[in-house]
């Protein structure tokens, strides 16, 4: 549980950048499109059984690092976006301690549905 | 996608948890249906619909202020003058505290193994969740990338969205394996859904 809170202090933090430093209005629309689904995937990967959720950071921080290239800013704020992408992303790897049994997770429900077909 | 255990055996699990060791899911430590998780769901449940409730009463009219401790006028400016406000021929408020009462009416009743007896019950609480969190994100993403103005409790009520989700998988995990494995017993997939031989 406590992998994920990197991640969600690194996706609160992409909510506030616009507020904090000085950027295009794209690139604020960029942060504040992306800073929800990530911070709502950090809280929902919590969960034991969903923290494979966190795994949608990845291509968040993909697009930040994107955006940190192509949208306008002064470039002090594109290097802290590119960092923050770089921790997105980074952040996101690991899948911390499952505390309990899960009876397997989601697998046997995939197998099952795919045997089912 | 928690991948612990997939290669061993199915087992009752030995702690006593709530509702009894007897109601564990095969494979797990918790009874995923134990009262203690859904008496957490059914409080965020209850504090969500407090939230939207006021809300609702906000937009209504019926109250002339709105409690906003960090953004200034941006829960008024959300609640009553943005598009999305007046956009539908209700209080768009009043959506989270229904989704929120459902979730309390889905989530609360049912024996305490459920995830076997019920599990159309507590797969039922996929589309009571699952959306409202969806809706949070795109609430949050309308305030910051459109209106570029914040509500608190609006943001409260997001997040919350989100919590309950992280809080109802690990039982709709449960009923999903049990459903799985009474097709694989040769069950119907409607039989296994509405629980028959799950006793």
């Amino acid at each position: 549980m406590s992998a994920r809170i990197p991640s969600l202090v690194i996706a609160v933090w992409v909510m506030l950048i616009p507020a904090v430093l000085d950027e295009s209005h794209a690139m604020t629309v960029s942060n504040r499109v992306i800073a929800p689904i990530a911070i709502s995937a950090a809280v929902i990967a919590f969960g034991s059984s969903t923290r494979a959720l966190r795994l949608v950071h990845l291509p968040l921080a993909a697009w930040l690092l994107v955006s940190a290239a192509v949208l306008g800013a002064p470039a002090a704020t594109r290097l802290v976006v590119a960092l923050t992408a770089v921790a997105l992303g980074i952040a996101a790897v690991p899948g911390g301690r499952v505390a309990g049994d899960y009876g397997g997770g989601w697998w046997p429900v995939i197998d099952g549905l795919r045997e089912g077909r | 996608m928690t991948s612990t255990n997939s290669s061993s055996p199915p087992r009752r699990a030995s702690s006593a948890a709530a509702g009894g060791p007897a109601d564990a899911a095969p494979g797990w430590s918790q009874n995923p249906s134990s009262w203690s998780s859904r008496i957490l769901l059914a409080a965020l449940s209850a504090v969500g619909l407090l939230v939207s409730t006021y809300l609702t009463l906000y937009q209504l009219k019926v109250l002339h202020s709105v409690w906003e401790p960090i953004f200034g006028g941006g829960s008024r400016y959300v609640l009553r003058s943005s598009r999305l406000s007046r956009s539908l021929p209700f209080p768009d408020a009043a959506l989270g505290a229904l989704n929120y009462a459902a979730d309390l009416v889905v989530g609360l009743p049912g024996p305490p193994d459920r995830w076997r007896r019920r599990p159309w019950q507590v797969l039922l609480l996929v589309p009571a969740v699952v959306p409202m969190a969806v809706v949070g994100v795109g609430l949050m993403i309308l305030q910051g990338a459109v209106y570029h103005r914040f509500c608190t409790l609006c943001i409260s009520s997001a997040a919350l969205a989100s919590v309950i989700v992280a809080v109802t998988m690990p039982e709709v995990l449960a009923a999903c394996q049990h459903v799985v494995a009474a097709h694989r017993q040769g069950g119907s997939w409607r039989g296994a859904i509405l629980g028959e031989g799950g006793r």
